[in-house]
């Protein structure tokens, strides 16, 4: 075994004092989330503070937000294979994992969000007469491709450390990587890669229409101000590259410090992501300018309503804390630092990045509430309930739950070491 | 399995798959299929409708006191729960006099009264708003189930147990129409048998909901398919602003209205096609009674 393997096997073979405290406090947020679930379940969605004009809230936005997460591991490491950007590899599989759990977490979303979960099956018994016609129908087929192919994508090329492991442990967890490596053969890693070269090329599309799907979803609605039109789904797909690739480095930050790997995860990764980072969401706030200068020169009642409600009403606190912290101040650092020569500071970018992904959630609140709420009668606000809150605690702790569990499970770097440039 | 057959086996696979999918929408539109299946599904919810009728409401604007007649009894013809008490099939709002429909944007509108004490107050008219069963339904395309569909004589009607509860209706809905059971439906103790705690339905042609999903009004389906001409809220109105029929018949009341007084439509630059006319006969109401 190398050193390098070993290294990358540290979280597998090593846990450390604080880990079971904390997967402790990650499992009772969780348990108080299922908790505050079946209390929905039991009394209904009068739990939650949605009534007949604002009828969807942070469920949806929950929603749409973990979507978004799940597009950074497919972008980045597809990327990374059709291109061969080999210096990106050490992070690939990071990004896959994270893939996995946020569309879980978004699967889960949409189940929380119904009012009679237990009739959910109703839509593929009745999939053929409605696939037809129904947005959330598209959206929930193509969420369940992108995460059987995301799943397939993450596991092929993973056989090959996956057996590593066999080799590495013994007792219950050798059985256990056993189980994993159905038909193993030595060698095999040959055919897996060109077909995981295949898959990317395949992945890559089916990624832009799960988010475009996303955005029909509400893009379609022709009574829906700052919803309805056709850039939604550029716009729509800016927020999910942005919020997917800030929340990989913010990972990837972490992940270097707690297991020492600052070899495997040189500055130049980080500074690749924060370049890139920089120019999308600068498009994204581009996207914004464009979207409000359009609802306000002509102002039409309700696109100029919400777009009011947005910059000077109700939401404008939110709004401008969002854009200027969220988005404008992480925006401008990555810029100067992707035009200053010389070390980065991995601390600062992967804190910046952590609040574009926290703006990317009241982002996907501002285009869910308002236009909802606007214009609707003033009697009927919506603040989210307890239930809701909790709810949307308990899905983030689940998040990192389901990742911290796979991070001493499996590989989370590629064994093989990339090619050098 | 060696490659070759493999890749026979998928081949096969796709061709039925899509044979399958052709044989099934061949010849009729995805919109034909969809409400074939629904209609089939939602078989004894209710009376099956006629063919070649397309009904439509009329509600003279000008004449409406805003009384709530309307509101209340259809209430309790179509056994909707008493709490939440904003559980109502049919919304009336206060306007300004000054206000014209046609400026209405957000719906409800922004700056009317849904809860006034009084009515009829000078300088003031009355709006109101049921299900418009558009010809052109935004809702029924949307629903992911075929729960929400249009029938044969244009009704817009919801299988209450094919809603999974999602609300994509409500969100396709220009109109605010539609209301959800955010909860339990709650009804009046005398609504409830004292014997056993079963509610009983005041009218029992008309299926009780659950918890968890949409319902809206139906045009009182139970009873324009059955015999009775008219829906309830129509036949209780003490001044006569609501008109109802069949548009296809020339003889109805509201093909004779249509011919002689001017209409409107709401939010018709959506393509909705509602079957809710407004009109008025050119005044509007005085406190003395009179029209100015
Ligand atoms: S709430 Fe019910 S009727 Fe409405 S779209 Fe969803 S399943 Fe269909």
């Amino acid at each position: 075994m190398t050193e390098r393997q070993e290294k990358i096997m540290r979280p597998l073979r090593t846990t450390s004092r604080e880990f079971w405290p904390f997967v402790t406090a990650l499992a009772l947020i969780t348990v108080v989330f299922i908790y505050a679930y079946t209390i929905q379940l039991s009394k209904g969605l009068g739990v939650t503070g949605l009534n007949d004009i604002t009828i969807w809230g942070v469920y949806i936005v929950n929603f749409i937000f973990f979507i978004g997460l799940s597009h950074a591991g497919i972008a980045i490491s597809a990327a990374v294979r059709i291109m061969s950007l080999h210096k990106y590899a050490p992070i690939a599989r990071m990004a896959e994992v994270l893939t996995l759990a946020s569309l879980m977490m978004a699967g889960s979303s949409i189940v929380i969000d119904l009012g009679r979960p237990d009739r959910a099956y109703l839509m593929v018994v009745n999939f053929a007469s409605r696939i037809g016609a129904s947005p959330l129908l598209w959206d929930i087929t193509a969420v369940a491709t992108y995460l059987i192919l995301s799943t397939t994508y993450l596991y092929l090329p993973m056989r090959e450390d996956l057996a590593i492991c066999r080799d590495r442990f013994t007792g219950w967890r050798k059985r256990m990587y056993e189980i994993t490596l159905p038909g193993y053969e030595v060698g095999e890693e040959k055919v897996i890669k060109r077909l995981a070269w295949w898959m990317a090329v395949t992945i890559l599309p089916v990624m832009v229409m799960v988010h475009t799907t996303v955005s029909w979803i509400f893009s379609l609605l022709s009574n829906r101000p700052l919803w309805f039109g056709a850039a939604a789904g550029p716009y729509f797909i800016a927020a999910a590259v942005a919020s997917g690739i800030a929340s990989v480095v913010v990972i990837a930050a972490i992940l270097r410090k707690l297991f020492h790997w600052e070899d495997l995860l040189p500055p130049a990764i980080f500074r690749g992501l924060g370049n890139f980072l920089s120019v999308i969401t600068l498009i994204y706030l581009y996207l914004m300018l464009v979207e409000q200068f359009t609802a306000r020169y002509a102002g039409p009642a309700g696109e100029f309503f919400v777009s009011e409600a947005w910059l000077f009403g109700s939401y404008a606190t939110l709004f401008w804390s969002l854009t200027t912290i969220g988005l404008v101040l992480p925006c401008v650092y990555l810029l100067v630092q992707a035009f200053r020569p010389g070390k980065i500071n991995i601390t600062l970018t992967s804190i910046f990045s952590l609040f574009i992904v926290i703006a990317m959630w009241f982002k996907r609140y501002i285009i869910i509430v308002p236009t909802l709420t606007v214009g609707g009668s003033p009697l009927q606000t919506y603040a989210p309930s307890w239930v809701e809150i909790t709810i949307l605690g308990g899905s983030f702790a689940a998040l990192a739950l389901i990742y911290t569990i796979l991070l001493k499970l499996i590989p989370i770097i590629e064994m093989e070491e990339p090619p050098h440039e | 399995m060696s490659k070759l057959n493999r890749r026979d086996f998928v081949k096969a696979l796709a061709a039925v798959g899509v044979v399958a999918t052709l044989g099934k929408i061949s010849g009729k539109s995805v919109k034909d299929v969809t409400s074939e299946v629904s209609r089939k599904s939602a078989k004894g919810l209710y009376p099956s409708a006629e063919h070649g009728a397309r009904y439509a409401m009329m509600i003279d604007s000008g004449a409406c006191i805003g009384c709530r007649t309307c509101l209340h009894a259809c209430k309790l013809e179509n056994n909707v729960p008493d709490e939440p008490s904003n559980m109502e099939w049919i919304d009336l709002f206060e306007m300004e006099n000054t206000r014209p429909v046609s400026e209405v944007h957000g719906m409800p509108p922004a700056d009317s009264s849904v809860d006034y004490t009084e009515s009829p107050r000078e300088g003031h008219w009355y709006l109101s708003f049921n299900c418009f069963h558009c010809e052109n339904p935004p809702c029924t395309k949307v629903c992911p189930t075929g729960a929400t569909y249009q029938d044969d004589d244009g009704l817009i009607l919801v299988n209450y147990d094919l809603c999974i509860g999602c609300r994509y209706c409500m969100a396709a809905c220009p109109y605010n129409a539609r209301q959800f059971n955010w909860w339990d439906p709650v009804y009046q103790p005398s609504r409830v048998s004292p014997i056993d705690g079963e509610i009983v339905p005041l009218n029992p042609k008309v299926p009780l909901r659950t918890r968890g999903v949409v319902e809206k009004c139906t045009f009182c389906v139970h009873r324009i398919r059955d015999g009775n001409p008219v829906p309830r809220c129509v036949e209780v109105c003490p001044v006569n602003a609501r008109h109802f029929g069949d548009l296809n018949d020339p003889e109805s009341e509201v093909s004779r209205l249509l011919e002689t007084v001017r209409t409107h439509r709401i939010k018709e630059e959506l393509n909705t096609k509602p079957m809710l006319y407004y009109f008025t006969r050119g005044v509007k109401w005085k406190d003395d009674g009179e029209k100015i």
